[in-house]
């Protein structure tokens, strides 16, 4: 389980109040506040690796200029399973070489 | 699994620092659910600087059942307010990569085999014992000050040995060099809160955007808020920079110099600039002739007149500049146009592309010569402005002076007052610290890779905190030569396998981050602290215990350096009462606050060239201070934002307006350097008709030794390549992803080729970003190096891109 805090900044164009739209209707969000162009979003999202998928999706969106994350919350035991399910991230440990 | 309850704390917790970054204010967000949270609250928060970058970003640390668990943004924090870049927000999993190193290993008949800690040390001193001439010491600015300090004290006031160097040298030393050519002194003299004042911000080969972009979005961020400031990126390649930046101008490696030298003959043509400021607060300065035939003119120059500096500067016509630079000579004037404006401000920012540079001191040099002569200086806003790559570059290696001809708080080596100074501060026998500056990085690794009987004297060598098998230029010269040579013996000390300790003859587990206490120092003179809190894995240690535990054994053995005048062991600690505390013994090292313990003692030293450090408690207490840190006479402390400025510095004499009471012409001037454009010592050609440029990518640190192993970061950018221009590609018949050769004189490595992708050179430039330590484009890269600073040229030199088959 994955949950960040975010901040989405909207673009001043009619396609920031179509993102703003998008943003609400999506089920992994839950939005906050808005100040001006700026919105404080949740996301919510089974896994580490479905938490980066999401904040790139958000940052690839029309109307929506910029993503800042200010706050995270792994539950870390997930992504270590992650790794051992695909085979170690780097070669053996070079010191038992 | 999170419960209902903990999942809606959590989410309450990540809303309330969304809201309150989103704001833009101080204002408090109530958890809601705060009422409502388990009885024992899952989580412990606490400050601490972020384990990466320069910038120095405040997070905010959940623990849990000691582990990290979660990290935000600090809103406390001036730096950042609240935000992080993508890898601050995943710095808690860089402890938990699942190769960390928790056992001490030694090489015994070729295989690494898990020694105990007592072993362990008992080898290191036995080695130095065996020959201390021959032992060195190569830190980092990553070394917390504490580490730095007690790496400093060992070497230079125990062994009485120079032998001590850090890796700034591969990344910030220019930048010392410039400042000290400049004032006289290290360091900037504004800070990043010129960021939010300035009307013009000028890269000067930085990419800033991925570089340092927290930094990079409070300039940006001023646009949604309505306000206006012009970027313009001064680059060798499209970057995401490029792609905000309302001025793009392209320019041939080493134009850089041309186009600063440009705006200052624009000045001096024009006759627009502050004549004022520069009679007042400026000297001209030259290079004076060379000592001899192998050696550089003396780094601090002679004096010339402003006639000869305008004479100097004649040639530099934009025509010129366009030709030598290859930004055309619109754009030449665009910029002399805007430092010749007395009603805007002007924030100049640069990193590696100014640093490292064979002429990496000029151009450091004479971008502050143009702020200084345009008085786009010492006012918010108006700024030059070098930032750094390592947490602590500045608070560790360039302030403690770990490096061969340094010694703490700005004092020299080869300076008799300087040592005198530091040996009593240290409690030591006169004459006990070398004059002699020991070897620089590249020189010692050097040393350390030839044969002993070839005069390689560098016989055993301890590395801390970094990993020079990937970060060196020119490795199979500089690192893998030590291979095959049986009597060397290299030490390293680090928290994951690396290409590093691949080459080690002893492996030690170290502590990082927040499993130790520590301080660093930022880019913007801010000191900053952190108290442990989660223990390092299995039998991982402090760097500086380590450190002590040898001192230790050195002294037991009857090395009379490792004591004072006092007859005390150099880290001789006592409680309260009086009575000592055996530090050397793991058990017993956090008893007492040895950071604290060494960051007092390392406090007095700061003073000589008003580099004033507060009391350790006063860091405690907040997000990091700026030297110098002044008491004031209520008992605060004052931290300086702007110094040489009469308006914030306390040092300066009132009435003076500016005072660099540093001054190298030693009349509280600053230099206004001219030095030429000079080409690069190796340029493409027929056999290598590339330009190769090296550097860094968002999503991963430096080696990558830690970003690697975060799954988020590693996936975002899991392998090396080789950025090409799509002419160039079209050209030779090459398609994106095609894995080619990337070959120069030096050595070879295949990589996938990416065509239009993140960054876009120019034709006839390919640009490799080094963090991958499977494709080390180290083993191609030039280790030429700046005359005065010593620091390597990363930036260029020249390649050929080969297809396979």
């Amino acid at each position: 389980m994955a949950i960040s805090g975010l901040v989405v900044t909207l673009s001043e164009d009619p396609a920031g109040a179509a993102a703003l739209t998008v943003l609400n209707s999506e089920p992994r969000l839950t939005l906050g506040e808005r100040f001006g162009r700026r919105v404080a979003v949740v996301a919510e999202t089974p896994s580490a690796r479905d938490d980066r998928e999401l904040f790139d999706e958000l940052r690839a969106m029309p109307g929506i200029t910029q993503v800042d994350v200010t706050y995270v919350h792994l539950d870390t035991e997930p992504a270590v399973s992650e790794l051992s399910q695909q085979g170690p991230l780097v070669e053996e440990p070079r010191a038992h070489r | 699994m999170l419960t209902v309850d903990r999942r809606t704390f959590v989410k309450a917790s990540a809303m309330a620092a969304a809201a309150a970054a989103a704001s833009g204010s101080n204002r408090a967000f109530a958890l809601t659910v705060l009422n409502n949270q388990p009885e024992g609250s899952p989580l412990k928060w606490q400050k601490a600087p972020c384990r990466f970058c320069g910038t120095g970003c405040h997070v905010m640390v959940g623990t849990e059942n000691g582990r990290v668990v979660a990290i935000q943004g600090d809103q406390k924090a001036e730096v950042n307010k609240g935000l992080l870049c993508v890898k601050g927000y995943h710095v808690g999993l860089a402890l938990y990569g699942k190769d960390r190193l928790t056992t001490p290993m030694l090489r015994k008949n070729g295989k690494m085999v898990p020694i105990s800690w007592e072993e362990a040390i008992e080898t290191i001193a036995s080695k130095i014992k065996a020959n201390p001439k021959g032992f060195a010491l190569y830190g980092s600015g990553q070394w917390t000050i504490g580490e730095g300090f007690a790496g400093n004290k060992f070497m230079k006031a125990g062994l009485g040995s120079n032998q001590i160097d850090g890796n700034p040298r591969l990344c910030m030393s220019s930048a010392v060099t410039g400042f000290l050519s400049t004032f006289g002194v290290d360091e900037p003299p504004g800070v990043y809160d010129d960021i939010e004042a300035c009307d013009v911000a000028i890269m000067w080969g930085n990419n800033m955007a991925e570089m340092h972009p927290v930094l990079f979005s409070r300039l940006v961020d001023r646009r949604t808020r309505g306000e206006k400031v012009t970027i313009i990126d001064m680059t060798t390649r499209r970057t995401r920079t490029s792609d905000l930046a309302d001025h793009v101008l392209y320019f041939k490696p080493h134009g850089d110099l041309a186009i600063a030298n440009g705006i200052a003959h624009l000045m001096v043509k024009s006759d627009k600039y502050d004549k004022d400021f520069v009679a007042k607060h400026c000297n001209f300065r030259k290079l004076g002739p060379k000592p001899d035939e192998k050696s550089p003119p003396d780094m601090l120059g002679v004096p010339m007149t402003f006639e000869e500096f305008a004479a100097a500067v004649e040639p530099y016509t934009p025509e010129k500049v366009e030709e030598l630079s290859g930004v055309p000579a619109d754009k030449i004037r665009m910029l002399g146009e805007l430092f010749m404006r007395r009603d805007i401000r002007i924030n100049s920012f640069w990193c590696m592309g100014m640093n490292q540079h064979t002429r990496g001191t000029a151009i450091n040099c004479i971008v502050h010569g143009i702020h200084l002569m345009s008085g786009h200086f010492g006012k918010p806003g108006d700024a030059a402005t070098s930032l750094t790559g390592q947490p602590s570059a500045c608070g560790t290696v360039r302030e403690v002076g770990t490096l061969c001809h340094l010694l703490p708080g700005g004092r020299l080596v080869a300076n008799a007052e300087h040592r005198k100074e530091a040996e009593e501060l240290w409690n030591v026998p006169e004459g006990r610290i070398g004059a002699k500056p020991g070897y620089h990085t590249v020189e010692m690794f050097k040393r350390f890779n030839t044969p002993t009987d070839q005069g390689g004297d560098i016989t055993t060598l301890w590395v801390q905190v970094t990993n020079p098998g990937q970060t060196l230029p020119n490795l199979n010269r500089n690192f893998r030569a030590k291979k095959d040579l049986a009597d060397k013996f290299m030490i390293v000390s680090d928290v994951y396998p690396t290409a590093t300790t691949e080459l080690a003859d002893l492996i030690l587990p170290s502590a990082m981050w927040v499993e130790k206490n520590g301080m660093y120092g930022n880019s913007e003179r801010r000191t900053q602290q952190w108290f442990k809190m989660v223990s390092p894995p299995g039998e991982a240690r402090d760097d500086c215990w380590q450190l002590i535990a040898v001192s230790r054994r050195l002294m037991d053995l009857g090395m009379e350096g490792m004591k004072g005048k006092d007859g005390k062991w150099i880290f001789h600690t006592t409680d309260k009462a009086g009575k000592e505390v055996p530090i050397w013994d793991w058990a017993h090292y956090y008893d007492v606050n040895v950071d604290e313990r060494l960051f007092e003692e390392y406090r007095p030293f700061s003073t000589k060239k008003h580099k004033n450090l507060a009391p350790y408690q006063e860091y405690v207490k907040s997000r990091g201070l700026r030297w110098p840190v002044v008491e004031q006479p209520d008992g605060s402390w004052r931290e300086t934002r702007w110094r040489f400025s009469e308006f914030d510095d306390p040092y300066v004499a009132k009435g003076k307006g500016f005072q660099f009471y540093h001054s190298v012409s030693k009349d509280d001037k600053a230099l206004i350097w001219f030095r030429p454009h000079e080409h690069p010592p190796e340029m493409p050609d027929n056999d290598y008709p590339f330009w190769l440029c090296t550097g860094r990518v968002l999503e991963h640190w430096h080696s990558g030794s830690m970003t690697r192993r975060i799954p988020q970061l590693h996936r975002a950018m899991p392998k090396a390549y080789v950025e090409m221009n799509k002419a160039d590609a079209t050209r030779l018949g090459i398609r994106n992803n095609e894995v080619v050769t990337v070959k120069s004189r030096r050595g070879e490595i295949e990589l996938p080729v990416w065509i239009g992708g993140r960054g876009d050179p120019k034709p006839g430039e390919v640009f490799v970003p080094f963090f991958d330590e499977g494709k080390l484009i180290n083993l191609v890269t030039l280790d030429e190096y700046d005359p005065y600073s010593k620091q390597p040229d990363y930036k260029k030199c020249a390649v050929t891109i080969v297809r396979k088959g």
